[in-house]
């Protein structure tokens, strides 16, 4: 990644510009969703920021974490968005993203979650709190670590921590486990 | 109570992997205590999520279209941008213009009487023999043996399409704004410009995509038409039965179907390469992943074209794991051996084991 950074702003490479953009635009989109009434406007918020990254590529190479870097951004962006329309810039009251969830194996070895199991923690994520589920996403999905997560939303590493304990333990409730360890008993 | 709160603060850290050695110490006697939930959360290690409603590659490819413009206007007048409701709306107006265009581009497609003659041709390789294929718009696909790739003369007419039984390496060539698509049984692969192999062989219980770079969307052909994105590094296997229970509805009774239809999985470098093992087939290297033998038979005999006869029972059921360069099937045979003992000979393409 630190190499894509750099053929951007050393030698203001357009295709690795792209590259960048095509790799972290669903993330971002999705996120600047969860902030933001529509799709479009999400949209919007995160090709503004592109076009900010190239306009003042020579910052990237100060960038020590791109992930935090470019979420923050985009949050920014969307908190712009939501003050010049009168909106209070804090409150999620953004499109509520809805996922999917698939079983994830190590190893071809590893027990698989079953689908009646899977569809129960689908819907559970669905209904978590708006913020509760964002954080989830953010970490589960996205992959981000707790700390660049309590950086991008502003809070304490102990607000996500809490948060995620919130999230394990819904998800963790609604799991039948008599499913996958039935013959043990 | 206090105790169980603990519990929830641990089990979060451990998600971050956090957890300092005493925690872990701690944790692990909270869940001893509370053995169902221990187990629970095992299980939920072992999803992965995809926010649903995606944009499209082409809607990206739309966006990124935009930015550059953005940007090359901004070269020409460097101003301090601020986003303004102008713009905002300008930005409307043009979703709006290509809208119409690409309505107008459907109504002309929809009027053309005389649809243009597309020929297809087909490329198939027999067991043993692997083959290169450039494809009209420069794009590379090795295909693997025993598969069939059909492809229309001209891309032009027909878009970037091409069908796909078996197992091809593709490394697509990029054209912003034409997106190239496999079509296999189970599922369709829509990709810009990318490099990824997708196995669909109608002999095999999975359909696998793995993503060595770039974007790829794939749609599962199954009654919810299912997107899903991959990151590079990352392989989608799909059961092939996904499409029959779609169709039938099958109450569920074979245990197997308690099995996910569709799972992903991180790609790992092959033992000894550099090599992603799903593409490690192209550099000539046959690999094996916790197999049984009797499927290895199967891919054995593609790979070699051989036919494969084996009186050994227990074999069948005994996996394998390894991997082996060149093609000397007698080496492979030498090296399954050391895993577990079975005596084999070969004479004039057919293999019988004891």
């Amino acid at each position: 990644m630190q190499e894509l950074l750099e053929k951007i702003y050393r030698n203001d490479d357009q295709l690795a510009f792209r590259q960048l953009f095509l790799q972290y635009s669903d993330r971002l989109i999705v996120f600047a969703a969860s902030l933001l009434p529509s799709r479009e406007e999400a949209e919007e918020a995160v090709s503004d920021v592109f076009v900010k990254i190239w306009q003042q590529r020579e910052n990237l190479s100060n960038v020590r974490n791109l992930n935090t870097y470019l979420y923050t951004a985009v949050r920014n962006t969307a908190y712009n968005y939501r003050t010049s329309a009168g909106r209070m810039p804090e409150i999620l009251t953004g499109e509520h993203i809805q996922v999917s969830v698939n079983a994830m194996a190590a190893s071809p070895e590893d027990m698989l979650i079953s689908k009646e199991n899977l569809r129960k923690i689908e819907s559970a994520i669905n209904l978590l709190p708006a913020r509760c589920k964002l954080i989830f996403r953010l970490v589960k999905e996205d992959g981000l670590k707790y700390r660049e997560v309590a950086e991008i939303l502003e809070v304490s590493i102990n607000t996500v921590n809490t948060q995620m304990a919130i999230a394990l333990k819904k998800l963790g409730e609604v799991i039948d486990i008599r499913q996958h360890f039935g013959w043990m008993e | 109570m206090e105790q169980h709160e603990r519990l929830w603060e641990l089990m979060a850290k451990r998600t971050a992997g956090t957890l300092s050695a005493a925690e872990e110490v701690e944790l692990e006697v909270l869940l001893e205590a509370t053995p169902e939930v221990a187990r629970q959360q095992e299980l939920l290690d072992k999803i992965s999520l995809q926010s649903t409603g995606k944009s499209s590659l082409e809607r990206k490819e739309l966006l990124l279209d935009r930015i550059m413009g953005d940007i090359a206007n901004g070269d020409n007048n460097p101003v301090e941008e601020t986003i303004t409701p102008e713009r905002s709306r300008s930005w409307r107006a043009i979703a709006a213009v290509s809208l119409v265009l690409v309505i107008g581009a459907a109504m002309a497609i929809y009027l053309r009487t005389t649809p243009p003659a597309v020929v297809w041709s087909t490329v198939q390789t027999k067991p043993g023999s692997k083959t290169r294929i450039t494809l009209p718009d420069g794009s590379l696909v090795v295909l693997n043996a025993g598969s069939t790739l059909s492809y229309p003369s001209n891309f032009a007419k027909s878009g970037r399409v091409v069908k796909l039984t078996g197992e091809g390496y593709f490394d697509v060539t990029k054209m912003v704004n034409d997106p190239f698509v496999i079509h296999t049984t189970t599922v369709d692969v829509k990709v810009l410009g990318t490099t990824f192999n997708v196995r669909a062989y109608a002999d095999e219980p999975h359909t696998e995509t793995a993503l060595i770079s770039g974007a790829v969307e794939v749609t599962v052909k199954d009654a919810g038409k299912q997107h899903i994105t991959l990151s590079p590094r990352q392989k989608l296997v799909v059961a092939n039965a996904i499409t029959e229970t779609a169709v039938k509805q099958l109450p569920a009774a074979r245990p197997d179907d308690q099995k996910p239809l569709i799972v992903l999985e991180n790609l790992e470098k092959e033992q000894g390469t550099d090599l992603v093992a799903e593409a490690a087939w192209v550099e000539n290297r046959f690999v094996y992943r916790n197999e049984n033998f009797s499927q290895l038979i199967i891919r054995m005999e593609r790979w070699y074209g051989v036919t494969v006869e084996c009186h050994n029972q227990a074999l069948l059921q005994t996996s394998f794991t390894g991997n082996v360069q060149g093609e000397s099937l007698d080496q492979l045979l030498s090296m399954l051996k050391q895993t577990k003992q079975f005596d084999y000979n070969i004479t004039a393409g057919k293999v019988i084991i004891h």
